[in-house]
């Protein structure tokens, strides 16, 4: 955070000063995970995690104001955190019932989350900084306001724009491809036929990363007796070892049982909880080519990408394919080669590809 | 071709500008996978650099490679001799950056080891404010006559016993407090002082972080100095020029309607 702060301390208080030159900046803004990709050759992701000291001694000995990613999974006994993102975009922004207090503290860690991650990539004070973000397909456009006012503080210029479509676009798929880009809040699923996505081309469910942390941690309570463990170890257990595959090897990890680390063999259930994923996600491509031009529907199914920090599950395209051969006869399904970054560099490429008038105009 | 003295020297440059990075450190830093380019390929894009641009220039001249083989070395050298100084001074800068850090964590956690004395102190001096028998002397009195006359004393003679009493917890008292507030005096002036200097020497070492952080590091600059915009070279031209169309129309009706709001 200081970089940031000494940065805009010394940036040029007019943007016709800001001569140096300019620099584009993708953002992929996760509920579990933000990327960043900018034009200075710099790359960066850091957990979408932000705290605050909870008291007098804890600011003292941290010696921050705010905390961002790791800083706070490691220090969060001393902080007030926030994970502001919830599927896919600002918590409370989409009309949830939370107080006004906690959406003004969600609004407030969202701007910080995203101030930190620019700061991540390093612009100097006196260049020009045009940002494009991506949300998710079907953020509202209450949604897509609040990411366009956290973004607008920060940025001289900025633009939201569907992350699946954005994943595509820096891949050059524009014809006939439907892309699924799994985060832990959503997944969303997107057809693209060459022109902007429509409503009917994109569907979102929530059987994400969350969900498949969720489940597991139902099974591991019911799998392994007397097992203490937190959400976060869940997730850190998934992270390591989520797999589909059936000849995975086993999985043991050491559990505390009253304080006594018991080896487990949590094989089954990081299987079974992982395989959650894919019907929904089978269900939904079924839609989205039936609903599709018969005589591109083939061409469809066999050019399906998949994308985000989820995709990293072990096996998981080959059990789309296999699904998907049941439920619509056949498919070809393709991971793409930087999960994490998928949505940051696509986005980079749409703010890179944009014409200099248009930034203009919104400068 | 470039001739062969210009390859060796820029063999020999390459490597050292190059920065050696470990698979883990990759990894650390987000990289699951690199595209590797070769020594010997990028030397082969910079020859085929020079003569591609030769050639468009229209510099059909024989000798012209010969020519302008040392400027372009030059130049080439100055460039690579530039990113070896800038990884040095990056490198020297992330070392002092890293040394002020750790000056300032330790101030940090010397301030808060002295803050947690003073709060010590002070809790010591309020449980001396405590032991105060003012309040209580009334009580005492009533209790120490009761029982004094179950006695044979005379009432003079008890009235006598309960002042010499008095006498002496009044005494006690005094004795006790001005200890404890001498002790707590002291020691609290020592600790305030030392707190000033530490919160002086971690202002000191706050602001070299700053200025070495904006004067050895002002950001890295992006490679474009100016706009650019879909090159018509692109493929797919006409599409994607539609499709960054509609993404900024969408924008500026979600602008106007933030607005609107």
């Amino acid at each position: 955070m200081n970089a940031t702060k000494e940065a805009d301390k010394d940036a040029p208080k007019n943007p016709k000063d800001k001569t140096h030159g300019v620099l584009y900046v993708g953002i992929d803004l996760g509920t579990s995970r933000t990327a960043v990709a900018a034009s200075n050759g710099v790359r960066a992701s850091v957990p979408s995690f932000v705290g605050y000291p909870k008291d007098h001694v804890s600011r003292k000995l941290l010696g921050r104001e705010v905390l961002i990613g790791e800083d706070v999974i490691e220090n969060r006994l001393a902080l007030r955190w926030y994970r502001p993102l919830e599927k896919g975009v600002i918590k409370g922004s989409d009309g949830a019932v939370l107080t006004p207090e906690d959406v003004e503290a969600n609004m407030r860690a969202a701007r910080d989350l995203l101030t930190h991650t620019i700061s991540l990539v390093r612009p100097r004070p006196d260049e020009v900084v045009y940002g494009v973000v991506g949300a998710p397909a079907q953020a509202s456009v209450k949604n897509q306001k609040a990411l366009l006012d956290a973004g607008r503080e920060l940025l001289d210029a900025v633009l939201i724009c569907s992350e699946p479509f954005a994943v595509a676009y820096g891949l050059d798929w524009l014809d006939d491809v439907l892309v699924i880009d799994i985060g832990a809040g959503t997944v969303d699923l997107c057809r693209m036929h060459g022109t902007m996505p429509e409503e009917n081309d994109q569907i979102t469910l929530t059987t994400a990363g969350d969900w498949v942390d969720e489940q597991l941690e139902g099974l591991l309570r019911d799998r392994c007796p007397g097992a203490q463990f937190s959400r976060a170890m869940v997730k850190t257990l998934k992270e390591k070892y989520s797999t589909v595959l059936d000849a995975a090897a086993p999985i043991e990890v050491d559990l505390p049982v009253r304080g006594k680390p018991t080896r487990f063999d949590v094989t089954e259930a990081v299987r079974s909880a992982c395989r959650g994923i894919v019907p929904p996600i089978v269900e939904s491509l079924g839609e989205l080519v039936a609903s599709f031009d018969p005589e591109f529907q083939e061409r469809l199914r066999n050019r399906v990408l998949l994308a985000g920090g989820g995709s990293q599950i072990g096996g998981l395209e080959r059990a789309i394919e296999e699904a998907m051969r049941e439920r619509l006869g056949g498919g070809r399904v393709l991971r793409i080669e930087e999960p994490v970054y998928g949505g940051a560099n696509g986005a980079l490429k749409i703010a890179h590809d944009m014409p200099p008038a248009n930034w203009k105009k919104l400068d | 071709m470039v001739d062969r003295s210009l390859r060796v020297r820029l063999v020999s440059l390459l490597s050292g500008a190059a920065r050696a990075m470990s698979v883990r450190q990759l990894r650390r830093e987000g990289y699951d996978r690199v595209r590797v380019l070769g020594r010997d390929q990028l030397l082969r894009i910079v020859e085929e650099a020079v003569e591609f641009t030769m050639h468009e220039l229209g510099l059909g001249d024989p000798g012209l490679p010969g020519r302008l083989g040392p400027l372009v070395r030059t130049r080439f050298e100055a460039l690579l001799q530039d990113v070896k100084r800038l990884e040095l001074e990056r490198q020297s800068a992330k070392k002092e950056g890293e040394d002020l850090e750790a000056r300032v964590t330790e101030l940090r956690r010397k301030i808060l080891g002295a803050t947690e004395d003073l709060e010590r102190v002070h809790s010591e001096r309020r449980a001396a404010e405590a032991l105060r028998p003012a309040a209580d002397r009334d009580t005492l009195r009533v209790h120490l006559r009761t029982l004094l006359r179950t006695t044979y004393a005379s009432s003079e003679q008890i009235e006598r016993a309960i002042e010499a009493v008095d006498g002496f917890l009044d005494g006690e008292a005094k004795r006790i407090e001005g200890l404890l507030s001498t002790r707590s005096m002291d020691d609290s002036a020592t600790l305030r002082r030392r707190l000033e200097k530490l919160q002086e020497a971690l202002s000191r070492a706050e602001a070299d972080l700053a200025r070495t952080g904006a004067a050895v590091f002002p950001g890295i600059a992006s490679i474009y100095r100016t706009l650019q915009g879909l090159s018509p070279a692109e493929s797919q031209y006409d599409r994607k020029r539609a499709l960054l169309e509609s993404i900024f129309e969408a924008n500026v009706r979600l602008r106007k309607a933030a607005l609107a709001s």
